[in-house]
């Protein structure tokens, strides 16, 4: 990605380490807090958690047993397409708990219960 | 969005003016250049392998955790390896690899592995580096990870205490850190553009512009994720 903006002729060093920075600040954390909220949220709905793993299992044809790296060699993006109870999962996971603004939100419940 | 300035003179020393922090006009630049950037198939093949590679790396460690009965810290911080990497700077990568010291119950955690694992791939899809903060076989990615997060969490301090201007002209508390951090930051991004600018000024080095296309894809399920905050 930073290539791809030195391409498009930034020389400004100031200016591409701000962009660089801000992309990191918004990915990572959002991403990784939402996929905690993934794993607390099917780990407290098993069936949930057992449709997923189905759905993995039938859209990849993975062999029962097969490894990690057999899995992900059949993890393709026209197969992420197909598994579309995973991907509402995640919806429904960043419905319940938006990466953002939870902070704000809790503060109003504590709020109302008072 | 409208930034407006109150949070560009609260953010600015991070972030500078990138697209959290600018109004009007440079905040449409930004804008669409990165939703262009977003919707080249190189980069959503690049940003799938990148993710796809450190999931992988991700399974490995939460795997090899269930299967020596470790416990290991999947989102929350709680500074340990902080106070390892301070004590024992150059020995991160032995004190992760030695499974005697896992044994010692302070050494068993491992830390905010998500947060590691998204930070490993953001990194590698916006500066074509692999940090590799999961394993930490990369000291200057490590000390990159701690100043960064130890930066956000000072910058987000400021919102809070409204005497932070008086600190960072005195340099003191949370405000020496950042400064501190900030530093350690910069140092490594800019080296990083640097070697980049260098490389690409190099004849050779021709990549394929005709790979754009002009739907905007999703780039994965978990990515999206992480671009909803920025439209």
């Amino acid at each position: 990605m930073l290539s791809r903006f030195i391409e498009l002729k930034e020389t400004d060093l100031k200016y591409l380490r701000d962009i660089s920075l801000s992309f990191i600040l918004a990915g990572k954390d959002t991403t990784a807090i939402t996929l905690s909220w993934f794993f607390y949220e099917i780990c407290k709905n098993s069936h949930v958690q057992e449709k997923i793993a189905q759905e993995i299992r039938e859209t990849t044809n993975v062999a029962a047993g097969s490894t990690i790296d057999e899995l992900a060699a059949r993890v393709t993006e026209e197969n992420l397409e197909k598994m579309q109870y995973l991907h509402a999962s995640l919806n429904e996971t960043v419905r319940l708990h938006p990466a953002v603004p939870v902070v704000i939100r809790l503060h109003y419940i504590v709020n109302l219960n008072i | 969005m409208w930034q407006g300035w109150y949070h560009h003179s609260v953010l600015s020393d991070f972030l500078g003016d990138s697209i959290f922090t600018v109004d009007g006009e440079q905040w449409r630049h930004q804008r669409k250049a990165a939703s262009y950037q977003f919707s080249t198939k190189m980069l959503r093949d690049y940003s799938n392998s990148a993710f796809k590679s450190n999931a992988l790396k991700l399974a490995e460690i939460v795997s090899e955790a269930a299967i020596s009965n470790n416990i290991i810290d999947m989102q929350v911080r709680c500074y340990l390896m902080q106070l390892q990497y301070t004590n024992k700077k150059y020995n991160t990568f032995l004190l992760l690899h030695n499974h005697k010291s896992r044994s010692h119950p302070l050494l068993a955690y491992r830390q905010e592995l998500f947060m590691e694992a998204t930070l490993d791939s953001v990194c590698k899809v916006m500066l074509g580096v692999d940090l590799d903060t999961m394993r930490g076989t990369y000291i200057e990615g490590r000390e990159f990870s701690i100043a960064f997060d130890e930066a956000s969490a000072a910058i987000m301090y400021r919102y809070f205490n409204i005497l932070w201007r008086v600190m960072r002209f005195l340099n003191i508390g949370s405000e020496a850190v950042l400064r501190k951090s900030l530093r350690v930051m910069d140092e490594f991004v800019y080296e990083l553009i640097r070697n980049k600018i260098e490389q690409d000024q190099k004849p050779q080095d021709n990549l394929p512009v005709s790979t754009y296309t002009k739907t905007m894809a999703i780039v994965s399920c978990v990515f999206c994720v992480g671009i909803v905050l920025i439209c």
